[in-house]
């Protein structure tokens, strides 16, 4: 008996030292607590989270502390809907922009109206107008930009010179340059989507703006013209045409099996003539480039060309990459909304950011003379020519509701792979647009020529 | 109290397995069953290889051909990839998570298929049925209302709160198939005992439980290897990096749009490593454990 006793005893005093030991090693705490910033973002490579940290989380003045946690691109909004539907989260929520997770936030309540804080921090001076106009919702600041791009026209200067090409300003140009690049045995323009199936917005948007021109987007993203429009109908068949030349990637199948390494490399090898992508690709391209890349090889940009009739070569492409708001759950709601407005508008920190690792700025007004000397010669081009732009362009990830946008992403595969006509495509993305653009959920896009981009 | 602990069924399952040897050794292999065979250890082993070649090219290297050999071979990926990502620590927290999983498993499961193979429970096999239902709905199903619960009990970003989900999604499986193991041990053994004045907790202690060894190796080792590849709650419950397990490692190497698939496959092979070496360890008390159960192909 003693024996069964002494059995239990020792068990017993195993059990609790095992769950006592297991405890211990399992080491507790959770965020959100007041004076506590969580902030969890999608940083475009680990250099760029041990500078964020260690430059703005840290160097964050306060009030409040900022504890940073990367996510991947392709979990980070799952991760925050989870977090917020259960009443948690960051206190400090990021979205891909306006127009994705914006509308459904604000209508589950998740987020803080920002409009005092706009006043208390002087925001409608600071932020350029066109992109607090696309953060309001029902005329109330919902988030703020954290960072804003456009589409350009990527070559290799050198195999330009070696195919004796210049990059194209007009359509004729453009269908002449590829024409040829694809004669002398190269890709005319580097693209895939096997990485992101989202890359196929990023060509709609070349033929949305460049070859129907804005003017016909802004007034269908007003509900005055019809995306079945002819003007439409052009501008996606004169793409979806190029598709199938094989000018995108190589061919359509390439374009499907085509990750981004093999586009970046592509470009960098002279295997592929040109590049139309986004200004993000910045921070990408470097390790295939120079001497990263153990190789001679450069890149430069330029504007899309025009591709229509009507449209000019100096349009940018306006684009939120990436909007911020704050957790109406937070209960660090004034020090959330500090440190957002710390991270968004502190000119020196956020141009530093740009030139150490290529961060993107938000929409600010900023000038050649603010980013120094070390600053590449092509970042700050850009960051000039695009404040001071006149004539601008939509994306889709900014500017279209989200069903139609995601729409547009889906079925544009179709299309190239001549499963759906383009007028049945565009008659989809009118469906879709027309109960959103009744349901208040199209953004507010400003006026496509005579405003200054910031 | 002269309570054997032999473990007989066990000898009786080796009894089997020799049998079943004995017949498969008269029989000769064909040319043909060489050649499918060598097809299925291609078909096993070429992703491996594919991998462990992606790990030792350069970026430029892969982007030109992520099916060709490496020109030179970059071992420092290893190297880089152990550092930026914190593999090490990564590795630690995997440990912890993982054998506070199998622990609390194997005592949860062990219990419940005890009761259930042994005792006399009104609605046992309503309650089979429910473990078979339930541990078939989707891990999504219950995410939302999981997370609200573990906020408020404070388990949200702890490693005890995930072990204790991961308890919960592997322990069904567990009980089934520690249940049908404990079915195949001879009452007459336990009949003995209480002869010789064994209780229930002598029984379950002395009798059964040496004997369903096997089976505590299998789920130990299945459930052991869930929790270590397991991502979607780990991503989901865990926010803070120092107390992130392996799995999460990948993060580290996005770029973009894209991620870096030379580091990615140095982490993959360095994240394979343990668990290899732990199956190949124990495989044939897994296969054994799985084949006895009668469970196999799960």
């Amino acid at each position: 008996m003693s024996a069964t006793l002494t059995r239990r005893t020792l068990l017993a005093g195993s059990g609790a030292a095992g769950l006592t030991a297991l405890l211990s090693a399992c080491s507790g705490g959770s965020g959100g607590e007041a004076g506590q910033i969580q902030f969890w973002n999608n940083f475009s490579d680990a250099t760029q989270v041990k500078y964020f940290t260690d430059h703005i989380a840290q160097a964050y003045p306060g009030p409040g502390t900022v504890t940073v946690s990367n996510k991947s691109s392709n979990t980070i909004d799952r991760l925050i809907q989870t977090a917020l539907a259960a009443g948690s989260g960051p206190d400090v929520i990021v979205t891909p922009g306006p127009s994705t997770g914006v509308t459904e936030y604000t209508k589950a309540g998740y987020l803080l109206d920002l409009e005092p804080y706009a006043k208390k921090y002087g925001w409608d001076t600071v932020f350029a107008k066109w992109a607090l106009d696309a953060s309001r919702i029902g005329g109330k600041l919902m988030t703020l930009p954290t960072s804003y791009e456009s589409m350009v026209y990527y070559v290799n200067p050198a195999t330009l010179s070696k195919l004796g090409l210049t990059a194209p300003t007009t359509l004729e140009e453009f269908e002449a340059f590829n024409a040829e690049a694809k004669a002398k045995g190269v890709i005319p323009i580097a693209a895939g989507n096997a990485d992101w199936k989202g890359a196929n917005e990023w060509h709609l948007v070349i033929a949305l703006n460049h070859a129907a021109g804005p003017e016909a987007v802004y007034s269908a993203l007003k509900g005055e013209t019809k995306w079945t429009d002819p003007v439409f109908v052009d501008a996606i068949s004169k793409l979806a045409g190029w598709f199938k030349k094989g000018w995108y990637g190589g061919g359509v199948q390439n374009y499907f099996t085509n990750n981004f390494p093999t586009v970046y490399k592509q470009l960098a090898s002279g295997q592929a003539a040109s590049m139309i992508s986004g200004t993000w690709e910045f921070s990408n391209l470097g390790p295939y480039f120079g001497k990263a890349a153990g190789n001679s090889a450069d890149w430069d940009w330029t504007t899309i060309p025009s591709l229509g009739s009507t449209t000019k070569n100096d349009v940018f492409d306006l684009a939120i990459g990436q909007s911020a708001g704050v957790n109406a759950h937070s209960k660090s709601v004034k020090d959330a909304a500090s440190f957002l407005n710390f991270m968004t508008t502190d000119k020196k920190v956020l141009v530093d950011a740009v030139v150490e690792k290529d961060f993107q700025l938000p929409p600010i007004q900023v000038s050649a003379a603010d980013f120094g000397s070390k600053a590449d010669p092509r970042t700050v081009r850009l960051y000039t020519q695009l404040s001071a732009a006149k004539s601008i362009g939509y994306t889709t990830w900014t500017f279209f509701p989200q069903q139609t946008e995601t729409y547009m992403i889906n079925y544009f595969e179709n299309v190239i792979t001549d499963k759906l006509s383009v007028q049945d495509y565009l008659a989809g993305i009118q469906q879709k647009f027309d109960p959103e653009l009744k349901a208040g959920k199209v953004p507010t896009a400003p006026a496509p020529t005579g405003v200054a981009s910031s | 109290m002269t309570v054997s602990a032999e473990p007989r069924p066990r000898a009786v399952a080796k009894t089997r397995s020799r049998a079943q040897t004995g017949r498969g050794a008269r029989r000769s292999a064909g040319p043909f069953t060489y050649v499918v065979l060598t097809m299925l250890a291609i078909f096993a082993l070429g992703p491996i290889v594919l991998f462990l070649f992606n790990a030792l090219k350069t970026t430029n290297e892969y982007a030109t051909s992520a099916l060709s050999l490496p020109t030179t071979w970059q071992w420092g990926n290893f190297l880089e990839a152990w550092q930026t990502a914190n593999m090490g620590a990564g590795l630690a927290n995997s440990l912890i998570i993982v054998v506070g999983t199998v622990v609390l498993t194997c005592f949860v499961a062990g219990c419940a298929a005890y009761a259930l193979a042994r005792l006399e429970i009104h609605g046992a096999n309503g309650f089979i049925s429910y473990v078979l239902i339930v541990s078939s709905l989707p891990g999504q199903m219950f995410l939302v209302p999981l997370f609200a619960t573990w906020t408020k009990l404070g388990l949200y970003d702890t490693q005890l709160g995930l072990i204790i989900i991961y308890c919960g999604l592997f322990s069904p499986f567990a009980t089934l198939l520690l249940r049908s193991f404990m079915i195949g041990i001879p009452k007459e053994f336990e009949e003995a005992a209480r002869v010789d004045g064994a209780n229930e907790l002598q029984l379950l202690f002395r009798i059964v439980l040496p004997n369903a060894w096997p089976g505590f190796l299998t789920i130990a080792l299945t459930t052991g290897l869930s929790a270590y590849n397991e991502f979607l709650f780990a991503v989901t419950f865990i926010q803070n990096p120092q107390r992130q397990p392996v799995s999460l490692a990948f993060f580290t190497f996005q770029q973009g749009f894209t991620q870096n698939y030379n580091l990615i496959s140095a982490a993959g092979v360095i994240m394979i490593l343990p668990m290899l070496v732990l199956f190949l360890l124990l495989q044939r008390r897994f296969i054994d454990g799985i084949a006895a159960s009668g469970l196999g192909g799960s």
